[in-house]
């Protein structure tokens, strides 16, 4: 009887603390040697044949751009919920590993021409091409 | 005693799995998408896959994309130990115009939704 009791008391905390270990992987990276094979000059075409398609397209000047994302995250969370009412509760969360958004970028001339081949995190890449480009469309980690 | 403390474990334990399916947009047909090549017209494209998902401006050219989203999670909740794992693919179709927009000049596509997996987070 006084197991059951143990038992129950170790679990019942499991309502307000936890220890969760989580992993979130969105899209995967393209095969490290095929985008080390494209060179400049090579046709969009290509491209699309070995990459498929990308992520996001927009418009670079007189060119355009093309991207492709992934994220692979492993987190050990630790979580106190703490009741505070009939209606309301209050968390905190502590997480001790995190991992950024990377990708793939391939700049085209008007031409369907690549010119460019960026890898990397997204997060850097994008804040650079915010500065060449007026609009880029930024992409928030876990959005399509 | 072993046994009903065992069974006790259990049924505290098992309502604590769960997997989940989460999608955004239509599923894509290969077939559609394979129906279009360099020379469709845009009506065609429309007609075969429906009206995308979203379009983008490249000048006088434009880009259109079909995209569908799979998110299957899955977790396992034991005592105050918890694991999740939420893996999310894609299938997406970009169709790029030519001037003016009528006509397909290249297209890219692939198919990986049906990759997206329930898994433990220490799987590979």
């Amino acid at each position: 009887m006084k197991r059951a009791a143990l038992l129950i008391f170790l679990l019942l905390p499991s309502s307000c603390i936890s220890v969760v270990w989580e992993r979130d992987r969105w899209h995967r990276p393209p095969v490290t040697e095929t985008v080390n094979a494209l060179q400049e000059g090579v046709d969009l075409e290509s491209c699309l044949d070995a990459l498929g398609a990308p992520l996001r397209v927009w418009q670079v000047g007189s060119g355009y751009a093309l991207s492709w994302a992934w994220y692979d995250s492993k987190e050990l969370s630790y979580r106190l919920t703490v009741p505070l009412g009939q209606s309301a509760s209050t968390s905190l969360r502590y997480t001790n590993v995190g991992q950024d958004t990377e990708g793939l970028l391939l700049f085209f001339d008007d031409k369907d021409k690549l010119v460019l081949v960026e890898r990397g995190f997204l997060k850097d890449m994008m804040s650079e091409e915010e500065e060449r480009s007026p609009a880029p469309p930024m992409q928030k980690k876990g959005e399509a | 005693m072993k046994a009903s403390l065992l069974s006790l474990a259990l049924l505290l334990i098992l309502p604590g799995c769960f997997t989940t399916r989460k999608t955004i947009n239509q599923q894509l047909s290969s077939e559609a998408a394979a129906q279009v090549a360099p020379g469709t017209s845009a009506a065609d494209v429309v007609e075969l896959l429906g009206a995308p998902t979203d379009i983008v401006q490249l000048g006088h050219r434009s880009a259109y994309l079909y995209e569908f989203q799979q998110t299957k999670m899955t977790g396992l909740l034991a005592g105050v130990v918890g694991f999740m794992n939420s893996d999310t693919r894609s299938d997406r179709v970009w169709i790029f115009l030519g001037p003016g927009g009528d006509t397909v000049t290249h297209v890219g596509s692939s198919f990986d939704a049906d990759k997206a997996e329930n898994r433990m987070p220490w799987t590979e």
